[in-house]
């Protein structure tokens, strides 16, 4: 037999809590645990294998950034990141905020570290949701962008996203350890610079439980089965016991908004309002089906549908009336839609 | 002993496999899932054949292949004996496809099979209850034949049932009961089981597996149609992922089919070949002397994307695909394979300035800031280009005007 390792072996993935309540040191009304899976993939769906549903963080940017499909949601606060969360938070009831700090980067205006803190802080105000913040993608600045927040935010119990190999990652560590935030290790699909990245962070002293793992996504279409590759490695060495690979993974499922077919009005494919959320919530349920974690998304249809899918995939089945005709679709109209 | 199952067609064949692993990167070969889209036969004969005509005719260009339906799929719902004979001989006139016949009643099975010559349909399907006169039609027609059953341990009674009565081109359907508030949970349960049965060594589950993703049509929660395509195309995605070799749908909008067209073609391509082409100077059209010469990487999705792009726009071009080991433009400039140097160095050996008198390279928008080196570097004028090989035709078009 090949490929299908023990159940029982191992501890299971490590279950990371994002987010800290007042009494723990933050502000935050609603803690998120992440993780904890019991089975490597397929088998974490099945029964009582992942006791936390996977999580969702929507992302929101501090410049008004968006694909347009999705624009339409938040047009008019995307000038305003706080009301934007807010936003956010009423269309998709999502269990985080993923701040970017995008303006930071030097090509959009490289706002200085100090003043992006200051988004933070306004972010934290408006949600009681734990958040994720976000530099820029340039690791010049983003430790120190990172460690900034870190500090205004302290003890809110915050992802930092995130460190890698090719930046100062030891300073992201740092602020993370000073101020009780939690690490997003990111590497390039590869379970080996994974591991190494996830090794120098404790190296650190970054305990294990102040980590996530973020292998990269790419989008559907445009090599996401790489990344289910390199996610189902992660697991299946966690499950065999690496201590360096146990830790909850993030897919950054928004990604599948840079497919073409999720947001070019092509009229051949069809409505860009429906391709578009269906793309992101197929490529959100493939990442969860190879075993992540969390997932930041966008659009809040993409969020609902993938919520609902979800919802059903991890019910218990009652065997009862599962078991019953199991044929009637073969003489039954398919009109689809609450069809009694 | 891994089995395959082909269904065919006077002009088609659809090659059903079966997985030889759990996991993508350890399976040694690749059949990709099988799509059908099922037809009622209550339907009038025009509608029939024009909701044929609708899944024959679905196809998208992807990647530098012709993405469709492989299969369509009657269904019996007159529960009329004549009917389905009937409806089948429409569908295989308003279509190539191959075949899969599904129904309860034997007599009806047996008259479309009778009026389907030169096709070897799937028989769907052998019940705990039927099984004998099914076993007999798949025998005397040589067509493959489905096993419906939920409960695997039953399925693999009647497995050997079949075995018995000399029958063994099996596909096995485990799905529950459309009724059921635990599909698709049940389902993809059901299939993981088999699957891992198969590959723990049981003969019995070592066939195709098929998902009916249809079934979402009948469950109350979708709120509206398209709801309800959403719902269907996102668990035909997860079950795809998680072995079905075979899904039987409903939906036949290309909004809704789309995804799951993009994540086979991803999900079956073998990993271990790696997902580049030859870089060099590939014509594109048929260029002139003073044709535009335009930088790309040789990662094959990006190749195809922006070749496709620039013939949709009837640009007559020369592209410099440079070798990023197969590396997406994006990717490519962040890991540093596509940078000023490996430009130059593709140009030169590419022979460029013997082939064409231009002298300008148009960079992807992404690779804005390596403008200045690589004008130093080659001696060529570096112009910036879209971010998105879309609009490289409207962009080549205001280039020659200004």
């Amino acid at each position: 037999m090949r490929g299908i390792p023990s159940r029982l072996r191992g501890e299971g993935i490590l279950e990371v809590v994002v987010g800290a309540g007042r009494g723990e040191g933050g502000s935050r009304r609603r803690v998120v645990r992440v993780g904890g899976a019991r089975a490597p993939p397929p088998f974490h769906l099945l029964g009582d294998n992942m006791p936390n549903p996977p999580a969702v963080a929507v992302d929101v940017f501090d410049l008004p950034r968006l694909p347009s499909p999705v624009k339409a949601y938040y047009g008019d606060v995307i000038q305003d990141p706080a009301e934007w969360a807010k936003r956010c938070v009423e269309e998709c009831q999502p269990d985080l905020i993923a701040l970017h700090l995008i303006s930071t980067g030097p090509a959009l205006g490289g706002r200085s570290p100090r003043e992006a803190a200051k988004t933070v802080e306004d972010v934290l105000q408006a949600v009681d949701v734990p958040i994720i913040i976000g530099g820029s993608g340039n690791k010049e600045s983003d430790p120190h962008v990172l460690a900034e927040a870190a500090e205004v935010a302290d003890g809110e119990r915050c992802i930092l996203n995130s460190a890698s190999l090719d930046m100062d990652y030891g300073r992201v560590a740092d602020a993370a350890l000073k101020h009780g935030h939690i690490v997003l290790s990111w590497t390039p699909l590869s379970v080996e610079l994974q591991r190494r990245l996830n090794r120098e962070l404790m190296l650190l002293n970054l305990p294990r439980e102040q980590i996530i793992m973020d292998p990269t996504t790419a989008p559907l279409g445009y090599g996401m089965e790489y990344s289910v590759d390199v996610v189902e490695r992660i697991r299946l060495r966690a499950f065999q016991g690496d201590e360096l690979l146990q830790m909850p993974i993030l897919s950054g499922s928004s990604n599948a908004w840079g497919a073409r077919e999720a947001r070019l009005p092509e009229p051949s494919w069809g409505p860009l309002e429906l391709r578009g959320p269906l793309w992101e919530a197929v490529n959100a349920l493939i990442m969860v089906a190879a075993g992540c974690d969390l997932l930041l998304m966008m659009h809040p249809q993409a969020v609902r549908l993938f919520r609902r899918m979800m919802e059903r995939l991890r019910s218990t089945p009652e065997r009862e009336s599962a078991l019953g005709d199991s044929l009637s679709w073969v003489y039954e109209e398919l009109r689809g839609g609450g069809a009694p | 002993m891994i089995r395959r199952v082909i269904l065919r067609s006077p002009s088609a064949e659809a090659t059903l496999g079966c997985r030889d692993s759990l996991y993508r990167h350890q399976m040694r070969s690749y059949t990709p899932t099988a799509m059908a889209v099922e037809v009622p036969d209550h339907l009038s004969d025009e509608a029939v054949a024009e909701r044929t005509k609708a899944i024959e005719n679905l196809a998208v260009s992807r990647v530098g292949q012709e993405l469709g339906v492989d299969v369509v799929a009657v269904r019996h719902t007159s529960a009329d004996a004549e009917r389905l004979a009937e409806a089948a001989a429409i569908v295989a006139s308003a279509s190539r496809k191959p075949l899969i016949l599904c129904s309860l009643d034997v007599d009806a099975l047996r008259g479309a099979l009778e009026t389907l010559s030169g096709h070897r349909p799937l028989i769907y399907a052998a019940t705990k209850e039927n099984w004998v006169e099914m076993a007999n039609l798949a025998e005397k027609y040589d067509a493959p034949l489905a096993v419906a059953e939920p409960n695997l341990d039953l399925m693999e009674e009647i497995v050997r049932r079949l075995w018995g009565a000399g029958v063994d081109e099996l596909v096995l359907d485990p799905g529950c009961s459309p009724k059921s508030r635990n599909w698709p949970s049940m389902e993809l349960q059901s299939l993981v089981d088999a699957r891992s049965r198969a590959l723990s060594g049981a003969e019995e589950f070592a066939y195709p597996l098929m998902a009916v993703t249809a079934k979402a049509w009948l469950q109350t929660w979708p709120e509206s149609p398209v709801e309800a395509a959403m719902a269907e195309a996102c668990t035909a995605a997860v079950l795809m992922l998680r072995y079905a070799d075979l899904l039987v749908l409903h939906a036949s909008q290309t909004w809704a089919l789309l995804p799951l067209l993009a994540l086979r073609q991803g999900l079956f391509a073998d990993p271990r070949r790696p997902p580049k082409v030859e870089p060099g100077l590939k014509a594109v059209g048929s260029p002139g002397v003073d044709a535009p010469v335009l930088v790309t990487t040789n990662y094959t999705q990006t190749y195809h994307l922006v070749r496709s792009d620039l013939e949709r726009a009837g640009v007559d071009a020369y592209l410099l695909v440079v070798d990023t080991g197969g590396l997406s433009v994006r990717s490519a400039l962040a890991g540093g394979q596509l940078n000023p140097k490996t430009i130059a160095k593709a140009l030169k050996e590419a022979k460029a300035e013997k082939i064409t008198k231009s002298r300008t390279l148009i960079l992807p928008g992404h690779a804005k800031h390596l403008k200045s080196e690589v004008e130093q570097l080659t001696g060529w004028k570096a112009i910036i280009g879209p971010k998105d090989s879309i609009k490289i035709g409207q962009f080549v078009e205001n280039l020659r005007n200004s």
